[in-house]
């Protein structure tokens, strides 16, 4: 919480002059995913199928932004290849 | 030259609303509010104001609309009650979280069911958590002044609130009073312009409003409307003091009627206090130290000033125009609180409902009450017929 803006500094109303991108909302997420480099073809699907386009080209190779994705698994339904994983990072009740 | 005008509460609304510049009007026709409406029509009509009345489909959609206007830089005036006020309600939590200081006049009806149409505070009290500043007005007079006094208020840099300032259905709605109207331009130069910084819808430099947080801000946010209240309770002291300079009538937070050395006070709001004020000489003149303390600022609630005007009372009596069930009227619980630990007992009164009567007779019956100390920390209705 430490370096969250305290009262002072917060505007009177919850403006934001920026876009969306500055709000960071992986952390909704209670699940690692992760795509297999070896078995991707580079079809974008997940792409374009990602409702917070959290996959970066990077490099020549599609990458997840963490700082975005919340861990829905469209992506993982949505690849012809498997190449997707989603891995449990919290037990759920 | 100030001029004196025969006018009913709605005519001086609207006439507080033009002589201080409100620039967008989004209305939707409500009894007892309509009458306002023509009266701002009329003067649109007459090109003596200068507004953009908007007839929208809905009091939700008139509020959406002040919102808008609000966000784009306009100085807004809107007005509603009874179930038009409660249409609202959702956006009256908007418009004090995104700050915007629209001023709305509340003409406090009964809200159904049983339908009516007569005075009843209800309406207002329904809205007593939704971070707006919440004044009552006793006469025509105050009705126009506060007005004036609320477009102050709520620009105010160290408030930035949305503000209504009540006044009950047909008891001042439409009676008519001999109200002072001030000069125009004097208005004009006391609420001064209107130049947000704070939320401002601007295409040259683009900002979200309203972004949705996570858990990590809306506390904080939340207690920024709370030093605003708090910040409004110096304000409006101070606004009082300058509009008594300016025009040469004084309201403050509180409305103490020879409260200094009583021992008996009743506490209220709106009319009533005209009827006690006259009990109140009446029982002077036999003797009996009573007084009647009208509180004028509900919202934000006076409590150190209603302390201090209390401390040679040995029991307050709070007389509510509204009703909470499964709980109480909304100024007793607020009196009750402003009072803890300070040894006077608050006996509680429900009175007026949906317009009846509060006659001299009844207020004092409550005094007797007090002076006897009969059934104190008690709720009692009048003229309930049990």
């Amino acid at each position: 919480m430490s370096n969250l803006p305290s009262v002072e500094e917060l505007p009177e109303a919850i403006i934001a002059r920026f876009g969306t991108q500055k709000a960071k909302t992986g952390n909704w997420r209670t699940n690692e995913i992760e795509i297999d480099q070896d078995k991707c073809d580079f079809c974008m699907r997940c792409v374009v199928f990602c409702p917070d386009g959290a996959i970066k080209v990077s490099e020549g190779k599609l990458k997840m932004d963490l700082d975005y994705c919340k861990g829905c698994c469209i992506c993982i339904e949505e690849c012809p290849k498997n190449a997707i994983k989603e891995e449990r990072k919290v037990e759920l009740p | 030259m100030n001029k004196i005008e025969l006018l009913n509460g709605n005519e001086a609304a609207a006439y507080g609303a033009m002589l201080s510049g409100a620039e967008i009007i989004p209305v939707y026709p409500i009894t007892p509010q309509t009458p306002l409406i023509h009266k701002i029509s009329e003067f649109i009509a007459k090109g003596e104001f200068d507004a953009d009345l908007i007839h929208l489909e809905s009091d939700q959609s008139a509020l959406a609309a002040a919102v808008g206007a609000s966000l784009g830089g306009a100085r807004v005036f809107t007005a509603t009650n009874s179930q038009g006020l409660l249409y609202m309600a959702e956006v009256c939590y908007y418009a004090s979280g995104l700050r915007v200081p629209i001023v709305m006049a509340v003409i406090n009806r009964a809200v159904s069911s049983p339908h009516s149409r007569y005075p009843d505070h209800s309406d207002a009290m329904a809205l007593k958590s939704s971070h707006w500043i919440q004044l009552f007005c006793e006469t025509n007079q105050e009705v126009l002044d506060t007005a004036i006094q609320m477009f102050r208020i709520c620009e105010d840099r160290r408030v930035l609130l949305p503000g209504m300032f009540s006044y009950e259905s047909y008891l001042l709605s439409f009676t008519w009073e001999n109200v002072e109207v001030p000069e125009q331009e004097k208005v004009r130069k006391f609420v001064g312009e209107y130049n947000p910084e704070h939320i401002i819808l601007d295409p040259d430099d683009p900002m979200t409003i309203n972004a949705p947080t996570t858990p990590d801000y809306l506390t904080e946010f939340r207690y920024k409307q709370k030093i605003a209240m708090d910040n409004a309770l110096k304000v409006i002291r101070e606004v009082g003091k300058e509009f008594q300079r300016e025009f040469g009538r004084f309201y403050g937070l509180i409305d103490p009627y020879r409260v200094e050395d009583a021992e008996f006070v009743i506490a209220t709001m709106g009319t009533i206090a005209s009827t006690a004020k006259e009990v109140v000489d009446e029982m002077r003149a036999e003797g009996k130290k009573v007084g009647v303390l009208r509180i004028r600022s509900f919202r934000p609630f006076p409590r150190e000033e209603v302390k201090k005007a209390l401390k040679s009372a040995e029991a307050v009596a709070t007389i509510d125009r509204n009703f909470s069930a499964g709980s109480n009227g909304a100024l007793y619980d607020e009196m009750r609180s402003a009072l803890y630990n300070t040894g006077i007992p608050v006996k509680g009164y429900i009175a007026g409902l949906g317009g009846r009567n509060v006659s001299k007779n009844d207020i004092r019956e409550v005094f007797e009450d007090l002076i006897q100390k009969e059934r104190l920390e008690e709720i009692s209705w009048i003229n309930l017929r049990g």
